[in-house]
């Protein structure tokens, strides 16, 4: 599905530069649950975020799909973006102005989707994520782990084929991480890539497969047999 | 993205710091109305200005005699202060002058005056006090039938009613006096609150000074100070009457503002008859007093009757209608008042005498005028005007002006002014439009994380950028719709305080003014709606170059 050649990322930082990719090979197969771990600087984010194109790599060949990504323009990228992947962040990452409902909409608002159908399926994904009863309220009105599942509900507005997580229980209690992990895995269970970086080495055995980070270099690369 | 759903997001931010986007709002609607008025004012003041420039009264060039005792007719060889008499301007002048004056069209006599329409009460007081010669208690002609017996004997008689009523025939001498040439503006407040006092006195003083000429010259037959108001040589309303039955005395107006001119200033003035005819240069020279009512003083005073043939007695003498005026848009320039309320009467010299006195009505007329066709003629016609009295008279004898000369440099001042309040409008508007950029730019440094978050749920930039224009151009259009709403007190409130006192503006800023100008109103408000909308082209580029990476991971 995806495949990373020789993907660099340097960090600017005035004084010094951060290497916090270099030469990365990698590549997910569709229906995979990539959990990437590895120390704090480890290039964890950056990969992630590479892997979403948030971020662009300085070199190095990034394939969806069969397509060279490097060619493509920004409306293209916010496209898939926006219709092929889902971010789920650390800090959930939402819309303090809007209310649970209206975050969810975002997305599918960006993808041009038309008012009521658009509010009958952020419904929808939200029932999906045990939220009916929250959907008018706002961000500060919800506990940490509601939050989250709002932010999944937004990452899958538009059916993606790939989530991508950053350390997404990382703010959460176990238990209520342990229900955002569940949603995730059932995901997968559908068919939904999953690539999530994350610190704990219990979560970070809960995928098929796990590559650590090292420096900006893949240090091993691991799958559960199946 | 559709443009609503933009709006809608853009309106939920505003509405999120709501405080501060009702202050950018009030701002811009400062700076927008301000300009929008500006504009309205800038437009009327030019229309205008340039209407008025074709106004009659500034097509005039107005000669006026230096000193009170000069008289015209003389060459300047035997110009003797000393013994110079009344100044004298006539049609002779006139034909004169024009032969010379090829810049002018017209030349013709106008000068202001005002007309007593009745009696006034003053002089029937003067008169039954004894001031016009008889000593107070021997005045009452017990024999005398007629007009002043009435008045008279009731004043004597110590009864002070004085209802104007009971004295229905009594008609009176005023001398028609030139009303003094003043700024206009302040001219039609003298009109209304008048100087009849003064008037009066100087009418009384004229009479008593005639009479002493005429007694000089002539002794009265019979002797004495009251005899002359005894026997059929006295001093006898009836007489001013004469076979006046028809003559009316009184009218629903006290005093009206008149033009003593001459055949001329009705075709300077662009006036023509809607009922009658005007009066010519001939009834000027045979000083006929016949008289042409503006439209809407003819119906004022006579409102039931056609007022053509109608007699009336004005000041001492009997003046036939001969002529109503089609009404006109045109305002007297010096008295301020409007052409349709005023009449005319020739300016020709006149005597009436009675009871063996004469009362000389002469004006002596200080003021000749001339009018251009085009007043871009005018100031050709001033040099003209000037050589021929210069050559006629010797330098400085008169002074030549043309209002539009005056009218010009008061526009120029306004103009300056104008310059200034333009600007202070442009410059409102600019810092409200820098408040709304660093505002718009603030957002963006606090809504990095947004706009992080909004890339990775599928934004683009072009995306970030068209949400935060939307939000700014919002604002000024918000602003806008307030400015352009509150515009017109702007306007008038512009209008009021730079029209003071400025008549070549006469007319700029009232509503009719105001009506025709929305276009430049809206226009104005469109400008710098644009402008504002310019200020948050920046910030909205700021906000789509945000690195989503980075601001994603920003807490």
């Amino acid at each position: 599905m995806i495949t990373l050649e020789r993907i660099a990322k340097t960090y600017d930082l005035g004084s010094a530069t951060v290497e916090a990719l270099v030469q990365v090979d990698l590549s997910i197969e569709r229906g995979e649950f990539v959990t990437v771990m590895g120390p704090s600087g480890s290039g964890k984010s950056t990969l992630l975020h590479i892997l979403g194109i948030l971020d662009t790599a300085d070199a190095g060949i990034y394939t969806l799909e069969g397509h060279d990504l490097t060619t493509l323009g920004d409306r293209e990228l916010s496209r898939i973006r926006n219709e092929h992947f889902g971010f789920v962040f650390q800090s959930f990452n939402l819309f303090n102005e809007f209310s649970a409902l209206e975050n969810v909409m975002f997305p599918l608002m960006y993808a041009g989707m038309r008012g009521p159908e658009r509010r009958d399926r952020a419904e929808e994904l939200l029932s999906s994520v045990g939220l009916d009863h929250r959907m008018g309220h706002y961000p500060n009105m919800l506990s940490g782990g509601e939050q989250q599942r709002v932010a999944i509900a937004r990452a899958l507005a538009n059916d993606p084929t790939l989530i991508l997580a950053d350390e997404p229980t990382g703010n959460l209690p176990s238990e209520k991480g342990e229900e955002i992990l569940t949603i995730l895995e059932s995901l997968n269970r559908d068919g939904v890539t999953i690539v999530m970086v994350t610190h704990d080495d219990e979560l970070g055995q809960r995928g098929s497969r796990c590559v650590r980070l090292r420096d900006g270099r893949i240090e091993s690369d691991t799958r559960k047999a199946a | 993205m559709s443009l609503f759903d933009r709006l809608k997001t853009s309106l939920r931010y505003i509405r999120g710091r709501l405080v501060e986007s009702i202050l950018i709002v009030a701002a811009i609607a400062v700076g927008v109305a301000l300009v929008a008025a500006m504009a309205a004012f800038w437009g009327d003041y030019n229309r205008q200005t340039e209407f008025l420039l074709n106004d009659p009264a500034y097509r005039e060039v107005v000669v006026e005699v230096v000193g009170t005792e000069r008289d015209l007719d003389e060459a300047v060889a035997e110009y003797d202060p000393e013994t110079a008499e009344t100044v004298q301007l006539g049609l002779d002048e006139l034909t004169l002058a024009m032969r010379s004056v090829s810049a002018a069209q017209y030349a013709y006599l106008a000068d202001r005056t005002r007309l007593q329409a009745g009696v006034s009460e003053r002089l029937q007081n003067a008169i039954a006090q004894g001031r016009f010669g008889g000593q107070g208690a021997g005045v009452p002609p017990a024999g005398t039938a007629g007009a002043l017996a009435a008045p008279a004997a009731e004043a004597l008689g110590g009864d002070d009613t004085n209802d104007s009523d009971s004295a229905p025939d009594a008609g009176q001498i005023v001398e028609a006096q030139p009303l003094p040439r003043e700024d206009a503006g302040e001219e039609e407040s003298e009109v209304e609150r008048g100087e009849e006092d003064d008037t009066d006195e100087r009418a009384i003083d004229a009479a008593e000074a005639s009479r002493d000429r005429n007694q000089a010259a002539s002794p009265a037959p019979s002797g004495g100070g009251r005899g002359q108001f005894d026997g059929a040589g006295g001093f006898n309303l009836e007489q001013l009457l004469a076979g006046s039955e028809d003559v009316i005395t009184e009218f629903p107006v006290d005093w009206i503002a008149t033009i003593s001119g001459t055949e001329q200033l009705f075709a300077a003035y662009g006036l023509e008859a809607d009922q009658g005819s005007l009066f010519t240069d001939e009834d000027v020279e045979g000083g006929n007093a016949v008289m042409v009512l503006g439209s809407d003083l003819a119906g004022r005073m006579f409102p039931d009757d056609d007022p053509i043939g109608q007699q009336g007695l004005f000041g001492i003498r009997t003046y036939t209608v001969v002529g109503v005026l089609r009404p006109s848009e045109i305002r007297d320039n010096e008295t301020g008042l409007m052409i349709n309320e005023m009449a005319f009467v020739p300016n020709s010299d006149a005597q009436v005498s009675f009871g063996g006195f004469t009362i000389d009505f002469t004006q002596a007329s200080q003021t000749l005028r001339f009018a251009v066709a085009d007043s871009r003629d005018i100031e050709r016609a001033v040099s003209q005007i000037e050589s021929f009295f210069e050559a006629e008279y010797g330098p400085g004898a008169v002074a030549v002006s043309a209002r539009i000369e005056e009218a010009a440099e008061e526009r120029d001042q306004i103009g300056r002014v104008l310059v200034v309040v333009l600007f202070l409008a442009v410059a409102a508007l600019f810092i409200a439009s820098i408040n709304l950029f660093n505002l718009m730019l603030m957002r963006v440094i606090k809504r990095t994380k947004d706009v992080g978050i909004s890339r990775a749920i599928g934004a683009s930039k072009g995306s970030v950028f068209r949400s935060f224009l939307n939000e700014s151009a919002l604002l000024s259009l918000i602003g806008t719709l307030i400015g352009l709403a509150v515009s017109p007190l702007v306007y008038r409130l512009l209008a009021s305080s730079l029209v003071v006192s400025a008549q070549a503006l006469d007319g700029v800023g009232s509503t009719s003014g105001m009506a025709g100008n929305w276009i430049l109103l809206v226009a104005g408000a469109a400008v710098a709606a644009g402008i504002s909308i310019v200020f948050g082209v920046w910030p909205a580029r700021q906000a789509s170059r945000i690195d989503a990476s980075l601001a994603i991971r920003t807490e």
